[in-house]
């Protein structure tokens, strides 16, 4: 479509005026501290210090808001004693938009498997979002690490970093 | 250059089947079945001649002497470990699935290892002669439940939502396959359409197998594992143990049905999707470590399911649980879980125990972790601990205890107190916690800090397990008992009782009395509770909970108050019988009553038990006998005497010096039994009172000498007496006592008048003079005086020899004295 710099129809107006609403609200965001996201957030999560910020007890729009995308597993914590420290290499998990994942290694593609999004009572006492099948609970995310953990006693935590262009900044 | 190849080919299959089935030189062994048709067969590695594993399919066409109608896909292959990489292939046949023909090829390059079932089906059709519908008919007409899975709106939610497809449904899809007549001649190939068909009333899961030209049905397989065989399992960690497993399609796998309860040991390949975890099969339920000690540690899995019976065979002989949930929950253990996942956990998502590999520890499914994983799972439905802080460590703590319980019932040779031993470690000690890094004392050594501390999965949820170690210390000790000081300097003494009563209290704890926010002081109190259930009011198992609790450092120790009383003569002529008073019961709430005499010569036969016991006189002398009772073994004593007394079963209290004039006192202890006691003194003292009783007074005269008595008693005469020497010092004139001399500080005389009259401030009726002269004649003393005793300084005289002049009435005593400051 050509558009004419010397007429102005009522269509075109109220295009220019919807354009003129959403850069306004593009400057508003970038000026405030709420995240830059693709889509709306509808709960900024709390932060509970520096910038360590708790997903866990936060409505699933959001917690799926910020776990969407790409991540970069770097290793694993915990188990049946405590102290088990699991190393992954080139291991990559794409949780799509929050309901699906797509787990790599080594670059090569081993599961994919849509997932769902359960309310319990987790492991320790809390009403939470657990991703089924995997059983994996969403801790939080502190400075760029995302942390899962295993609803599971004798479970684990995992470290995950962002491994695509999104870019969630939360504060 | 078609027909060049062509006859390439055919020499090829021909040299080859020369080979194999001549076994020549690359074969190494080869068996055959009742078809003969090849079973299993093990090549030389690196000899390819056309058994690249990239040509499985044809390779396998040509080695079993398939027909044209038939073909073998490839349906899953992985590499192990090693590299070596293991090809399952099903066979079709004109297109169809063949069911349960199923064949496998091993090797890195060349085919190494061949074995499985083919299927020779000849000439069937495969054109049904019935719809896939009118065949569902038949099938459901044939499992005739009352309500299917697809007819429940809740079921179908569930299969959609795990799924994760909208369309997806329980609905049978009718199939068509290849499968033998098993319910018919049992040897036949049919053409047949399959179909899994659920139920939930009466509950059935089953692949129904209808014939596609008659519409019988020719075949039919249960899903929930009901046709148990009796197989034998080479494990890692237990040695050759007899397990169950499910007969299926000519093959078993690790599932079985077990008091109703259904076990399936599922094999996740290294992923973590639980929906794709497929089944560890056998040919012939022998499964060796030949076969499944692989590069892929298969063998482990043979522990895992071995393990999910022992744990669900004691949960069900001890407690009488019926599986995790007490409600026939199914036991799913998931081995192989994800890449390096070097653990072992209870999912509680998927309600399943869940095994993984890796290089710090050897796989993880020894006994000992398998029932401290189902613990897991059992205290989700009970008390449901929360997992931090002291709840948490709490929870690990009983984790621990049902590995220790479960190995001691189930492999009684291991060593149960410590958990994990066979997998690479120990990583904990329940005899020793200290050994590992965990506290043994609440708050004490090696207790992790929970002030201020913020549970997460990064910090152990607070060193839940750490922190268990108390726990576990508290359960060895109930069980096999100790002595000891902890961390807080306080000693404890606990009796044990047993691992199964310990861990039979454990439990009735965690079902009726542990709530989610339970503490350790919480869990005092729920032991408590549950030992008194199970046992009573102030039985043997509620001290030693009590004692247990105080040695680790949670609570006082026990006080059981009693009050235990001894009767019986002490006296003893003959013989006595003793009894033991306020003694605890003897059905069977204490342990024991038991009693001794010491010393033992004196007395020679013994009869009686318990708390009423005899004994007979050997000898003369003093003996207690003593009585231990309770589970605690309180004591005790009586005292008492055999036979007649003598000098050596009493003593003289007395004075070993006197002056001359004073009163004296002797004393004896009371006997027992005494009949008469008989005092003698020296010549020349004055007796005041006391003769044949305990207590004798004399006024002591001027020689020194012994008093001495003997007590005669019931039993006979004294058999000797006491003596008690005493030594005199001054002197006496008539009515004067003079003393002491050598005078110190004071020299004193004493007046007792003849009449004996004395006022009652120490004076006497009559005066009386008294004088001192030093040796050159000086008086430095003199006075008359009316005191009865008049005392004379002398601190300021020098020492030496002084003349003392008493004159009264008419007469003067006259004496010397020497002064000794």
């Amino acid at each position: 479509m050509k558009n004419s710099d010397l007429s102005f129809p009522v269509g075109q107006v109220i295009t220019y005026r919807l354009l003129l609403v959403y850069c306004f609200l593009i400057v508003f965001a970038s000026c405030s501290e709420t995240p830059t996201a693709l889509n709306a957030v509808p709960d900024e999560p709390k932060r509970a210090v520096d910038d360590y910020y708790i997903l866990k007890d936060q409505p699933l729009d959001t917690i799926r808001h910020y776990i969407s995308g790409k991540w970069q597993l770097h290793y694993s914590y915990g188990g049946i004693t405590g102290h088990i420290r699991i190393d992954h290499r080139d291991s990559f998990i794409d949780f799509g938009s929050g309901d699906s994942v797509l787990r790599t290694r080594d670059g090569v593609l081993y599961e994919q498997t849509p997932i769902t999004w359960i309310r319990v009572v987790d492991l320790l006492g809390d009403s939470a979002y657990i991703i089924k099948p995997y059983g994996w609970g969403v801790w939080g995310i502190r400075n760029d690490t995302l942390e899962l953990y295993d609803n599971s006693p004798d479970g684990m935590g995992h470290f995950l970093t962002r491994a695509d262009d999104r870019f969630y900044p939360l504060n | 250059m078609r027909n060049s190849l062509r006859l390439s080919v055919v020499i090829f299959l021909m040299t080859f089947m020369t080979k194999v089935c001549g076994q020549g030189n690359d074969t190494l062994s080869i068996r055959f079945d009742a078809n003969e048709k090849i079973s299993f067969a093990r090549f030389s590695p690196g000899h390819f001649g056309g058994k690249e594993l990239t040509n499985g399919s044809e390779f396998l066409k040509s080695a079993l002497e398939a027909s044209q109608s038939d073909e073998f896909r490839l349906t899953r292959s992985r590499k192990d470990r090693s590299g070596k990489i293991h090809n399952v292939y099903q066979q079709y046949y004109k297109g169809l699935k063949v069911e349960g023909a199923v064949y496998m090829l091993h090797g890195r390059n060349s085919v190494e290892t061949m074995n499985g079932n083919y299927a020779e089906i000849g000439s069937i059709s495969v054109s049904p002669a019935i719809t896939a519908q009118t065949a569902l008919g038949h099938a459901i007409k044939y499992i005739g439940a009352e309500k299917y899975n697809w007819e429940d709106p809740s079921m179908e939610q569930h299969v959609k939502r795990s799924i994760g497809k909208d369309e997806a449904t329980y609905y049978p899809e009718g199939e068509l396959v290849i499968c033998k007549d098993i319910l018919k001649t049992g040897n036949e190939w049919r053409l047949a359409w399959k179909f899994t068909i659920s139920a939930l009333k009466p509950v059935s899961s089953n692949n129904v197998f209808i014939d596609a030209i008659n519409g019988e049905v020719i075949n039919l397989e249960s899903l929930i594992a009901d046709a148990n065989s009796a197989g034998t399992a080479e494990t890692k960690y237990s040695g050759t143990r007899g397990i169950t497993s499910d007969s299926f399609s000519s093959m078993y796998r690790l599932r079985e049905s077990r008091n109703g309860v259904q076990i399936q040991t599922l094999n996740m390949e290294e992923g973590t999707n639980f929906a794709n975890a497929v089944d560890f099969v056998d040919n012939d339920n022998d499964w060796t470590a030949a076969e499944h000690d692989n590069a892929d540690e298969d063998q482990v899995a043979l522990d895992a399911h071995w393990a999910a019976e022992m744990v669900l065979d004691y949960w069900d002989d001890v407690h009488n649980r019926n599986s995790i949930d007490d409600d026939g929950l199914t036991v799913k253990s998931y081995v192989h879980f994800d890449q390096n996942w070097n653990n072992a956990g209870w999912f509680s998502t998927q309600l399943a125990m869940v095994y993984g590999d890796g290089s710090t520890f050897d796989p993880l499914t020894a006994l000992d972790i398998a029932g401290h994983e189902f613990g897991h799972g059992i205290d989700q439905f009970e008390s449901g601990l929360n997992y931090n802080l002291e709840s948490g460590a709490l929870d690990e703590g009983l984790a621990d205890v049902w590995g220790a319980a479960i190995e001691f019932w189930a492999a009684p040779e291991k060593d149960h107190w410590l958990i994990g031993e066979e997998i690479g470690g120990p990583l904990r000690s329940m005899s020793n916690p200290n050994l590992y890094g965990q506290p043994d004392t609440y708050e004490g050594t090696n207790w992790f800090n929970l002030s201020g501390c913020t549970p997460t999965a990064f910090n152990d949820y607070c060193g839940v397990h750490t922190n268990s170690g108390v726990l576990n210390f508290w359960f060895y000790l109930l069980s096999d008992g100790g002595t000891g000081t902890n961390d807080n300097s306080h000693t404890y003494d606990v009796s044990g009782i047993g691992i199964e009563n310990a861990s039979k209290i454990a439990y009735q704890a965690e079902r009726y009395y542990l709530g989610p926010s339970s503490d350790f002081f919480d869990a005092r109190d729920a032991t408590i509770s549950a030992a008194i259930d199970l046992f009573g009011n102030n039985n043997c198992e509620e001290i030693a909970v009590t004692d247990a609790w105080h040695a680790v450092g949670v609570g006082s120790a026990f006080s059981d108050n009693l009050n235990l009383q001894v009767s019986g003569d002490v006296l003893v002529c003959t013989s006595e019988a003793f009894t033991l008073t306020n003694a605890p019961s003897l059905n069977g709430q204490y342990s024991h009553i038991g009693w001794s005499v010491s010393p033992s010569y004196l007395v020679t036969t013994a009869s009686g038990t318990g708390n009423s016991p005899s004994i007979t006189k050997a000898g003369v002398g003093d003996a207690i006998i003593t009585f231990e009772a309770g589970c605690t073994d309180a004591q005790k004593g009586k005292s008492f005497h055999l036979g007649p007394y003598g000098s050596s079963d009493y003593e003289i209290n007395g004075p070993s010096s006197a002056n001359c004039g004073n009163n004296v006192y002797y004393s004896i202890p009371t006997l027992p039994g005494a009949t008469d006691i008989d005092w003698t003194w020296p010549t020349g003292w004055t007796y005041v009172s006391g003769q044949g009783t305990v207590n004798l007074a004399l006024v002591a005269g001027s020689s020194s000498g012994a008093v001495a008595v003997g007590v005669d008693n019931t039993c006979g005469p004294s058999g000797s007496y006491d003596h008690q020497y005493t030594q005199i010092f001054g002197f006496c004139f008539g009515l004067f006592a003079v003393y002491p001399n050598p005078a110190g500080d004071e020299l004193k005389i004493s007046f007792t008048p003849a009449d004996g009259t004395v006022n009652t401030n120490g004076k006497v009726k009559d005066s009386y003079s008294v004088e001192l002269y030093d040796d050159s004649q000086h008086l430095v003393y003199g006075t008359t005086t009316d005191q009865q005793i008049l005392t004379i300084p002398t601190a300021g005289l020098v020492n030496g020899d002084y003349v003392l002049n008493i004159r009264y009435r008419s007469d003067v005593i006259r004496r010397h004295i020497f002064v000794s400051n």
